[in-house]
């Protein structure tokens, strides 16, 4: 079954090629550009795009901030499941599953794993 | 002419005649490395001034502790991907994501040649975590030794090969199932 397995990166030879073109003669003219003004001519000046978005950032906090105030609720439904008496192993197991999963060992954590130690990609499959 | 004969000029205090040598060197293999990640021409044409004033500034610095080639490669990346991080943060102002600001670049980029196929390798790419874009543009397209790349980006071989096969496999896939989807 592997050997029928098409590797498309592998297949198709143009994809290692760049599809991006630049101006004609861009090269040349750049080369020339640096070689006699060091590009000091083209240096520009930077907008503060960290300050924008620190601007931005705290805006988006503050905002966070209010909505979530008026809309926190004391205890979660997850809170009233657990202390609550009715509880059954049913819905214990369903609420740890799903908290399980969100910090489950993926493949790909294994697979880093075992190349970081290692093991060789060949030896994995 | 060659790494050897550029870091002797370097050497001996000839810090114009080493430039222009390097200018005349990298300009053309820098470029495509910046491209890749920046997409749009304009975009790598901005860049790669930028990369190679920090070259001339820091060249009567170079103590000879790497390769030149590493040496420039590494400023090249650092800022090829401090560049993406501020174009991500322009995307969070702008309400939209990096993948899809990239993806806009490459559709409207009147330098963009290739087929169909190829748009969706560059925008596949565009999807990818920082590190692992980056060891696959080295990797794939300009086939670098794990050795030279690890160098450049002051992370392991085992780390590298690692994020390769992981970018692999994901873009892959991905192209696997946008040929199934025609």
């Amino acid at each position: 079954m592997k050997a029928l397995d098409k590797d498309i990166l592998k297949d198709v030879q143009n994809l290692r090629t760049m599809p991006y073109a630049t101006p004609e003669g861009y090269f040349d003219a750049f080369k020339e550009k640096m070689t006699s003004d060091r590009g000091i001519s083209q240096q520009k000046t930077h907008v503060p795009y960290f300050a924008i978005a620190a601007v931005f950032a705290l805006l988006l906090a503050a905002g966070a901030f209010f909505i979530q105030r008026d809309t926190q609720e004391e205890f979660t439904q997850e809170d009233y499941i657990v202390f609550s008496d009715d509880m059954t192993n049913a819905i214990f197991y369903e609420t740890y599953e799903q908290y399980a999963d969100a910090d489950a060992v993926t493949e790909e954590d294994i697979i880093e794993y075992l190349i970081y130690t290692g093991t060789e990609i060949e030896e994995l499959y | 002419m060659t790494d050897q004969e550029i870091i002797a000029l370097q050497r001996s205090g000839d810090y114009n005649q080493a430039f222009n040598a390097i200018v005349g060197s990298y300009s053309e293999r820098l470029y495509w490395h910046v491209r890749r990640f920046l997409c749009s021409h304009d975009d790598t044409n901005d860049l790669l001034q930028d990369i190679f004033i920090k070259i001339w500034k820091a060249l009567p610095s170079f103590k000879g502790d790497s390769r030149i080639y590493t040496w420039i490669y590494r400023i090249a990346t650092n800022e090829a991907l401090n560049a993406l991080r501020r174009q991500r943060l322009i995307s969070l102002v702008e309400f939209t994501s990096l993948t899809e600001k990239m993806a806009g670049k490459i559709d409207e980029d009147p330098y963009f040649n290739g087929d169909r196929l190829q748009r969706e390798l560059h925008k596949a790419i565009q999807k990818l975590p920082e590190k692992q874009k980056l060891v696959f543009n080295m990797r794939y397209f300009d086939e670098m030794k794990y050795e030279d790349i690890a160098e450049i980006t002051g992370t392991s071989v085992g780390a590298l090969k690692a994020s390769y096969h992981h970018a692999y496999n994901k873009i892959k896939a991905e192209l696997e199932e946008k040929t199934l989807d025609d």
